[in-house]
């Protein structure tokens, strides 16, 4: 697909934002109760409404805004600006996230003769929720990244010297108490709430499980690439093709500087982060980087480079 | 750790394999508590089968070197101290030795009785 046909493609996800919404709102708007209920409470009772009128216009402004800042992004993409497809993104699911919430409210509210009768079910909140971060996804995977693939990369000097056949693997770990301990005493605190509120003692029950989950990283080093994993069964797991690697280098790791613990994404790249220290720091050939905490990282990046080496040598 | 093998090689795989972590041991860059390498991810790394890592673990376990355990995985011996890194170390010039031994076809017994001649 080249840029152009990418562009049109996310424009058009974008467009659909604004289109529904005003759509919805042409078709329902003889159908719904004036004014719409815009607020249930826990109950599913209706706590909060307005007129009609006001929410379109409210709604409209900032869904034909968001789309406005999506489109000039979607433009600037691919002209080596980094935040453009991150941005386009952004203001995507910003345009997309209002507007699903407001076809789902008139959906629900179409037929209803008072705003008190309406109930939102729980299949379109679902919806209103999942829809604008698919929306988002799909306009940041259609755009490019900083350079464009395929770019010359000079391949990266190494220490290691590596035969053509031979096989070879780096395996470390990087392991972190403090996040065991902050998992451990998360799960405790929520053993009074299973007698109050159990979904939300479910819902902290499993983030303190993921938060000591993640307190271990280990990172492998071989002929197909980085792949990094969580957890004492090596699960879930990324991969970083070795062709996507540009170069290594180890690297101190600041986890405020890569958005935290855990795995993240942040404008410069991913990032699993199990404590502040040395790690792994790959340049992708996209521009982005890739970050892994692991103990004595240098001979990882030494042998990272010497496949990339190894990977041009043998493709050429 | 950086582990590598030549599928060509005389030696078998699990052989070359152990036969590093036991380098790494002798020269300090592995110490006693450290853990080696989850064996799933040796073997995934270096496209050998799992049970052949487990086997060089096994060796290392046989001579003293790690310890594995279940669930925990496998572990430098924290125990070990430096005479045992050393012993370590002697054990593997002598398996050099009883190869080159053999290579010009002395067995283990008459290599022995050099070594009795040479300390006399």
């Amino acid at each position: 697909m080249n840029l152009r046909l990418r562009q049109l493609l996310a424009a058009v996800a974008v467009l659909q934002a604004p289109l529904w919404a005003a759509g919805v709102a042409l078709c329902l708007r003889g159908d719904v109760p004036d004014p719409v209920p815009t607020h249930w409470g826990i109950g599913g009772e209706v706590d909060g409404t307005l007129g009609l009128g006001a929410f379109t216009t409210a709604v409209l402004a900032v869904v034909v805004l968001a789309s406005l800042v999506a489109l000039g992004c979607i433009a600037r993409a691919g002209r080596g600006t980094a935040l453009a497809g991150l941005g386009a993104a952004g203001a995507t699911w910003f345009a997309a996230l209002p507007a699903s919430l407001y076809v789902a409210t008139l959906l629900a509210a179409e037929g209803a003769a008072r705003a008190d009768d309406v109930r939102l079910p729980v299949v379109s909140i679902v919806l209103a929720t999942v829809l604008p971060f698919v929306a988002a996804l799909v306009v940041h995977r259609l755009l490019p990244g900083t350079s464009g693939p395929g770019a010359p990369v000079p391949v990266p000097a190494s220490s290691v010297a590596l035969a053509d056949g031979e096989r070879v693997v780096w395996v470390g770990q990087a392991s972190s108490r403090r996040l065991l301990v902050a998992g451990i005493v998360l799960g405790l605190g929520t053993l009074p709430l299973w007698f109050a509120v159990w979904p939300a003692a479910l819902a902290t029950a499993l983030a303190a499980v993921a938060v000591a989950w993640v307190h271990v990283v280990t990172a492998r080093v071989d002929d197909a690439g980085v792949a990094v994993s969580w957890g004492p069964a090596q699960w879930p797991r990324v991969r970083i093709d070795l062709a996507d690697i540009a170069a290594a280098e180890a690297a101190e790791i600041e986890p405020l500087r890569w958005g935290g613990w855990g795995y993240r994404r942040a404008t410069r790249g991913r990032a699993a982060v199990a404590r502040r220290g040395p790690g792994l720091v790959l340049t992708l050939r996209d521009g982005q980087q890739f970050a892994a905490t692991v103990d004595r990282p240098e001979a990882a990046a030494e042998l990272v480079n010497a496949l990339v080496g190894r990977l041009s040598r043998t493709a050429r | 750790m950086l582990i590598r093998v030549d599928p060509a090689s005389p030696l078998g795989l699990a052989e070359q394999i152990a036969a590093q972590v036991r380098a790494a041991v002798i020269d300090g860059s592995l110490r006693g508590g450290d853990k080696l390498p989850p064996a799933r991810e040796l073997a995934a790394g270096l496209d050998v089968n799992m049970h052949t890592v487990l086997r060089a673990y096994g060796v290392l376990r046989d001579e003293g070197i790690v310890e594995l355990r279940r669930g925990r995985g496998a572990h430098v011996r924290s125990d070990l101290a430096e005479p045992d890194r050393e012993r370590i170390a002697l054990r593997r010039e002598l398996r050099a030795l009883l190869d080159r031994a053999a290579r010009i076809g002395l067995t283990p017994d008459q290599l022995a009785d050099e070594l009795r001649k040479a300390s006399s």
